[in-house]
């Protein structure tokens, strides 16, 4: 497989992490993901509970603790995370650091991958998680760190990077350039930080780096991109797409497989999660690839702001892209009085347009939410919302 | 499909209109004027497909509609048919000031034809009008396309706004059980008399609400 060759350079350098951080290939990730998601789910809604109860008395307290907790956090991070990723994508940074002796871990790779999981389940990154090129970490922001873990990369080779953009535009250039400049245009926040061209060029790489045969970039794709420029250097964002897109979320892109297999799960768990909603909907014919397939095909990125976006892909990269389809359900469900009375007769009651301006939920909000959903949702289900991003469908999959 | 009977008040008529048609030849553009009289220099692509509901209030009637507007970008294509096989009436559209777009229309309308025969209402549309000195496709020959495949034709713009409100009535005037209306007949008429009651007379006014 591609992504192989592309982490037996990891191999190439010496010292104990980087011996480590053959464990953290991505597949090695998705195996212990599957084998821990029962688990984890369980123990996540578990902790989602505690964490929705506190919720409100938290706000009040957040002034106060929010320095004091993000310096814990920080710490805690920091500990986890480095020295292994103290080497960013910034070639400076890289050559500066690059041969600094790695420090033995205390904990092995699976131990730490479950602590982030927990900090980022229970607590969510720092606010200041989004900064790029402090002191602390880095050209890359915390996040952007936090993300690679889970994506399990570590030192990005930058040449690769380089190379790939000196070759220029690729057989894709054209279409590439259509998405690009039509990418969260609106959105200052995101203009502010990522610039059409930076987009341009790590997926005109991403292109050359898969061959460049014409049609190898898929519309959209520069959504799915834009997530990591905005929070990480060119060189981890490249990197850090290419393994999401091969190992996260391929049957999303090669074609609309596991898009259309969420569109069923999606059904399947709103039965669960609201009957009555479920049933108005069935009522009218209203299909999630009516109303839903921009956010759910994006992974809610269509749903703007990008700050918020993050904050979801911080679980979806932690324990998966299906969250995805739950991040979406909650939007609805929260919205279910609203769309039951809908007094318009036999029509639509839900538009894509409300449900991409995110029907009035933040990113807080959607994840407190989705975190009580998941809770009633059964083994069967759960198993098969989490393979359907990684795996084509298989006969048994059927729905039950 | 709804059938509508000839007393009033009969039940809110559904009708699915699906827009077709490449890239950026202004689908999306089209139904936000229609819907919110809006106009936007940078639309984002279409992302698979986006889901409207409008109710109109013709004369006689309410209907509503269900505008799905899909995407024209390649990758969605193979998935198009399925959604052309729910629908009623097909919107295809090209941008007068790309002619690719218009050659690619011959394809949109055998899709149409190759899912719902004659049973659909088949509408051509050339929009971006207002570009008249970039212009490559010309109004005869738009309307010698619709012609030759014995289907409905209009130009629009929907920067400028431009025959968007006609499209629409002429959709509704063509919709299954609208024959016999005051809207077939005069569709020309009323689109003037939309114009004049919009802001005077809210009760018959053609603007439709959308209560979503
Ligand atoms: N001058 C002019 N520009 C227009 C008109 N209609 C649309 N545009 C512009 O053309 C571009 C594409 O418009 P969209 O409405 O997004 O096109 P679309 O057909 O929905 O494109 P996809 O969603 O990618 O299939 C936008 O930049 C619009 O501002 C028009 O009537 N005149
Ligand atoms: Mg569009």
């Amino acid at each position: 497989m591609r992504h192989a060759a592309t982490f037996a350079r990891w191999a190439r350098g010496s010292g104990d992490w980087r011996a480590e951080a053959r464990h953290w290939t991505p597949c090695a990730l998705l195996r212990a993901a599957a084998r821990l998601t029962d688990f984890s789910v369980r123990e996540l809604a578990r902790a989602a509970v505690r964490l929705g109860a506190r919720a409100d008395s938290r706000r009040r307290r957040a002034r106060r603790a929010s320095v004091f907790r993000r310096m814990e956090i920080e710490d805690e991070l920091l500990q986890i995370l480095l020295p292994a990723d103290r080497v960013s994508g910034d070639l400076s940074d890289a050559q500066r650091d690059g041969n600094t002796p790695a420090e033995p871990f205390s904990l092995s790779p699976e131990e730490r991958i479950d602590r982030l999981r927990k900090l980022v389940a229970t607590h969510g990154l720092p606010h200041s998680a989004n900064e790029m090129g402090t002191e602390k970490f880095g050209m890359c922001s915390l996040r952007g760190i936090v993300w690679k873990a889970f994506l399990g990369i570590g030192v990005i080779p930058v040449h690769n990077y380089m190379n790939l953009v000196a070759q220029g535009p690729s057989a894709d250039a054209e279409k590439i350039g259509n998405d690009t400049i039509r990418t969260f245009i609106k959105n200052v926040d995101f203009t502010s930080r990522v610039s059409p061209d930076m987009l341009s060029r790590v997926l005109n790489a991403y292109c050359h780096a898969r061959g460049n045969t014409k049609g190898t970039y898929v519309q959209s794709m520069s959504i799915l991109c834009a997530p990591f420029l905005y929070l990480m250097p060119e060189p981890d964002a490249f990197e850090s797409f290419s393994v999401f897109l091969e190992c996260h979320v391929p049957e999303y892109v090669n074609n609309y497989r596991g898009v259309f297999s969420a569109f069923r799960l999606f059904e399947e768990c709103l039965r669960v999660a609201d009957r009555q909603l479920y049933d108005h909907f069935v009522g009218y014919q209203l299909k999630p690839e009516l109303y839903a397939f921009s956010t759910i095909s994006t992974l809610n990125a269509c749903v703007p702001p990008m700050s918020d976006t993050v904050k979801l892909w911080d679980v979806q990269l932690a324990f998966g892209a299906y969250w995805g389809v739950i991040f979406t359900l909650a939007r609805i469900v929260n919205s279910s009085a609203l769309l039951l009375s809908s007094k318009e007769g036999p029509g639509a009651p839900l538009i894509t347009r409300e449900l991409e301006q995110g029907l009035g939920m933040n990113a807080e909000a959607v994840l407190k939410l989705s975190f009580e959903l998941v809770q009633q949702f059964d083994a069967h289900l759960l198993q098969r919302l989490v393979k359907h991003a990684i795996q084509p469908p298989q006969p048994e999959d059927a729905g039950s | 499909m709804a059938g509508v009977s000839s007393s009033a008040p009969t039940p809110l008529a559904k009708y699915k209109l699906v827009f077709l048609g490449d890239q950026s030849v202004g689908k999306t553009s089209i139904i936000t004027r229609f819907m919110y009289d809006k106009f936007d220099n940078n639309y984002q692509a279409t992302i698979g497909i986006d889901f409207l509901s409008k109710t109109m209030y013709l004369e006689d009637r309410t209907v509503r509609l269900q505008l799905w507007d899909t995407a024209g970008q390649e990758r969605f294509r193979s998935l198009i048919p399925s959604y052309i096989r729910d629908s009623s009436v097909a919107v295809v559209v090209y941008d007068v000031v790309n002619r690719a777009s218009f050659i690619n229309t011959t394809k949109w309308i055998e899709e149409v034809r190759n899912e719902r025969g004659n049973d659909v209402i088949l509408v051509l549309v050339g929009n971006k009008t207002d570009q008249t000195e970039k212009r490559q496709v010309s109004v005869e020959e738009g309307d010698a396309k619709a012609k030759e495949h014995d289907i409905m034709f209009i130009e629009t713009s929907a920067k400028a706004g431009f025959n968007v409100k006609a499209l629409f009535r002429k959709i509704a005037a063509a919709l299954p059980g609208m024959e016999n209306s005051a809207m077939a007949r005069d569709t020309d008429l009323i689109d003037v008399k939309l114009n004049a009651s919009a802001s005077t007379n809210p009760t018959a006014s053609q603007e439709s609400s959308c209560g979503c």
